[in-house]
């Protein structure tokens, strides 16, 4: 098998793949041709419209350039563009070059003994190209460019780190600074195209905050986690596809744990639960449509992005108290340690991945 | 080439944004009191119903109020002068008088680059949290010395001091706590030549007639071989120092002094010393002002004198006798001051200590009066011995009675309206009745370091720290009992005016279990916690 070298072996997958094509042509055309007569106009099982199918061509002998094909199928990603239309549209299309309205023939290279893959694979580039030409220039009656729009993204997913201010000097008991980072996950859903570049959409969220602190007057530790949910309505303005300003209101509560131990002393812990309105705007940077799109038009609507967004939240204020006495028997009176006020500005920073 | 540009652009702006947000969570700055330990003085003061705890290193105090059955867990702050060092009820001798206030002595700083020098301060700190501040000058004065009747406060400094980069050993201030901060009167600052000795201790003496002037005070400064007398009806005058020291024996430490104010006489015993001092205060013009001067006789005193005692023997009326316990030669001496006649009487152990009291005795026949007699110890003795005063210098050894009191005797509590005395003794107490001479032994599961005797419930506490029990001795039935708390004792503090005994716990937060000391029971205890932190969110800081 030593006279079976590569070149001779790339040789014969493109006379292979080339009389294939023309099989795969025979037969949908010989399929359209002896079940249905064509129509104007066939719907695509994607919903989208496409050009009707020319007649039916004839087998295509190896070395001679295949027939046009039956249906010239747009890209899946055009497809998919009309899908989500209907509900909501989030992105603007966008219009791209067509291809070329005409393209001289293309003389079929004879294969080559010598042809690598490479050489396979850009020749039946070329020959689909001729094919999509051709069958443009059989449909003459829908000259109208191929638009390219962004692929429609109404999921929102978010892991965002809030930098949450509180000017309650009473908050130093806890942190040794006047800003918490709050780690939230949160998801949104684009419910509403009010024009075609404003959105709304309602969001979900959770956030958590942890501050800790040792050696508070010599000899305390001192621990406080909130859990922070929410529910959020934001309006997106669709500037760029690139840049998109917004402003969020969102309301939900917050669950709070204090926790205050001395050495040797039994934890003292309290809970308390907060109401809190937030109100803020800011902008999201994105990756362009369609960076993600795959050969066959897969993750065509998926994009990443920055948001960032400043504003203040309400909050109500929390009491903390040592809590019970932990199963003290004599009766026990345990301070109060008043009350933390936790309303403040706050600067959400989000990844956000839009799909 | 386009999409890579704009790509590149929103990744600056993505990175000009995280530090943005870095800088937004770094900005605010802990208060610095948050980092500062609570550093409560060894003991709270007592005003009555109120506890006054002293944060040495805050520079404030924690005003807790039991009044209350079940009290708040709340405490009123007050700020402090810089630096508490002590702090003592003042004294009031008047029970009518309800002036309560608790004498805080501060020391004050020195000047740094980052904080002003504060002058040392002796605050009077009443129950309401009013402050009045005695400024002291630069001297960080650590010794706080005040009269019975809480008039006088002698501060100076006892310890070395190296805390100045000039210190004057000698320097001293002399307050009177009936006049205003403002007063020129309030403070007298002093410093009486010496022989290069620091005050180690000072006295004030009860109210004596000297040089025909009635109701006059001195304050006696004793340091390693000098006795110094000022005059506290007249503090512009200068002071009287006494040498004690010779050639021999340059110091002789003196460290007690007893007055006896109807011959404007006073006793100074060292402990470097076999000699008693007699200072006698005689009319003399001073050109210096004073209109006294001290004649000095010395007395013997045994070997290695220990303690003294005054009493007036009845058969001797005139001169009062000097009681001597001897440690070095064993011996109980009674000294005639008048005569420096001593009588000396040999103990089965090595006294340490005199304790006077009248009382009867078992031997007396029926109805016999009750007379001076005393009660004689050791340190780490285990027995006392009883010697009837009366016609001492004849009788001698016959007036002697020695009792074994079951256990080496660390220290002693007299309840002498009882009649009764608390002897400590390592792992228990026991009960001494003065009058029929027995002892009631009552063992105690740990080991005993201090007692507190409650004179309107007749009954005894004790609390040693790290257990949760406190033990009490009924002292008119001898019944004991015992209270379990639900956590750990650091100190027991009688508040036994208001019916209570409060027992401290080990807490960085302020914990304590105020038990009721006519019924003392769980069910009548009442504990709080986290006084010494409430309400510290509200206030922003500790």
């Amino acid at each position: 098998m030593s006279f079976l070298n590569s070149r001779s072996v790339a040789a014969a997958l493109l006379l292979a793949s080339l009389f294939s094509d023309g099989v795969e042509a025979q037969t949908t055309g010989a399929a359209a041709g002896t079940a249905t007569p064509p129509t104007a106009a066939t719907t695509s099982a994607a919903g989208a419209t496409a050009p009707a199918a020319p007649p039916a061509a004839a087998p295509v002998a190896a070395g001679t350039p295949p027939a046009t094909p039956a249906v010239a199928a747009p890209p899946a990603a055009q497809t998919a563009q009309a899908a989500p239309a209907s509900a909501a549209t989030p992105q603007p299309a966008e219009v791209v070059p067509a291809a070329p309205q005409s393209t001289p023939p293309l003389a079929v290279p004879t294969p080559h003994p010598t042809w690598t893959s490479a050489d396979v694979a850009r020749v039946r580039a070329m020959l689909r190209t001729h094919r999509a030409v051709g069958a443009a220039d059989g449909a003459t009656q829908a000259p109208s460019p191929v638009v390219h729009g962004d692929a429609g993204a109404p999921f929102a997913v978010g892991f965002s780190v809030d930098a949450v201010f509180y000017h309650d000097k009473g908050y130093d008991l806890f942190a040794n600074d006047d800003v918490t980072p709050r780690f939230g996950l949160w998801a949104g859903y684009d419910v509403l195209k009010l024009t075609d570049h404003l959105f709304m959409a309602a969001e979900l969220g959770w956030g958590v905050e942890h501050e800790k602190q040792d050696g508070v007057l010599g000899a305390l530790h001192t621990d406080l986690v909130s859990h922070t949910f929410d529910a959020a309505a934001s309006l997106r303005y669709v500037l760029f596809p690139w840049l998109q300003p917004q402003a969020r209101l969102s309301a939900g509560a917050t669950w709070l744990t204090a926790e205050l131990q001395s050495d040797g002393e039994a934890t003292n812990r309290d809970h308390a639960v907060s109401p809190i309105v937030t109100l803020g705007g800011g902008f999201l940077l994105r990756t362009p449509p369609r960076l993600f799109e795959t050969n066959d038009g897969r993750l065509a609507s998926a994009s990443v992005g920055v948001q960032v967004e400043g504003g203040y939240a309400l909050r109500g204020s929390a009491s903390f108290a040592l809590g019970d006495g932990h199963g003290a028997q004599i009766p026990l009176r345990q301070a109060e340690l008043g009350e933390l006020t936790l309303s403040g500005p706050y600067v959400r920073t989000s990844l956000v991945t839009r799909f | 080439m386009h999409n890579l540009l704009l790509s590149k652009s929103r990744a600056s702006l993505f990175m000009l944004l995280l530090p943005l947000q870095a800088l937004a969570i770094g900005c605010g700055n802990q208060a610095p009191g948050f980092r500062e330990p609570v550093d409560l003085l060894d003991s709270p003061v007592v005003l009555k119903d109120t506890l006054v705890f002293v944060d040495a290193h805050g520079n404030r105090a924690f005003l807790f109020n039991a009044a209350a059955e079940k009290p708040a867990p709340d405490a009123k702050q007050i700020a402090l002068p810089f630096g508490p060092l002590s702090a003592e009820r003042r004294n009031n001798k008047d029970p009518s008088d309800t002036t309560e206030e608790a004498l805080v002595l501060c020391e004050g700083r020195r000047s740094s680059t980052t904080a002003a020098a504060e002058h040392a301060a002796l605050a009077a700190v009443t129950r309401a949290g009013v402050v009045r501040s005695y400024d002291l000058g630069t001297t960080p004065f650590d010794t706080l010395v005040q009269s019975d009747d809480g008039r006088y406060a002698v501060l100076f400094r006892s310890g070395k001091d190296e805390s100045r980069l000039l210190n004057n050993a000698n320097a001293l201030v002399v307050i009177d706590l009936d006049e205003k901060p403002t007063s020129k009167a309030a403070v007298t600052p002093k410093t009486p030549p010496s022989f290069g000795h620091r005050p180690t201790k000072a006295v004030f003496s009860p109210m004596m007639t000297i040089a025909e002037e009635k109701d006059r005070r001195l304050l006696v400064v004793l340091s390693a071989a000098e006795v110094t007398l000022i005059d506290l009806n007249h503090l512009d005058h200068r002071e009287t120092v006494v040498q004690l020291g010779g050639p021999d024996s340059p110091t002789v430490d003196p460290e007690q002094v007893l007055f006896d104010a109807a011959h404007a006489t006073l006793y100074v015993r060292g402990a470097s010393s076999n000699d008693i001092f007699a200072f006698t205060l005689e009319a003399h013009t001073n050109p210096d002002g004073n209109d006294f001067r001290p004649s000095i006789n010395q007395l013997g005193g045994g070997s290695m004198p220990r303690d003294m005692a005054l009493f007036n023997d009845p058969a001797n009326p005139t001169s009062p006798r000097l009681l001597v316990a001897a440690q070095g030669s064993q011996q109980a001496i009674v000294v005639d001051p008048s005569s420096s006649k001593a009588t000396p009487i040999t103990l089965p152990f090595f006294p340490s200590h005199v304790l006077l009291f009248d009382a009867t005795s078992p031997h007396d026949k029926s109805q016999a009066p009750a007379t001076t007699r005393a009660l004689i110890y050791g340190d780490n003795v285990a027995a006392v011995a009883f010697l009837d005063l009366a016609d001492i210098e004849n009788r001698k050894g016959r007036n002697l009675e020695e009792l074994k009191a079951g256990g080496t005797i660390s220290s002693l509590i007299p309840l002498l309206d009882e009649n009764r005395v608390v002897l400590m003794q390592g792992t228990g107490v026991s009960l001494l009745d003065l009058a029929q001479r027995t002892v009631a032994p009552v063992t105690a599961s740990t080991a005993l370091s201090n007692a507190l005797f409650d004179g309107k419930n007749k009954r005894l506490w004790v609390g040693p720290s790290d257990q949760a029990r406190i033990g009490t001795l009924d002292l008119t039935s001898g019944a004991t009992d015992e209270v379990l708390l639900d956590s750990n004792i650091t100190q027991l503090v009688p508040m036994f005016d208001i019916g209570k005994l409060a027992a401290i716990h080990t807490s960085a937060i302020g914990y304590l279990t105020l038990v009721d000391a006519k019924q003392p029971s769980r069910d009548k205890a009442a504990s709080v916690r986290g006084f010494l932190i409430a309400h510290v969110l509200d206030r922003g800081e500790p």
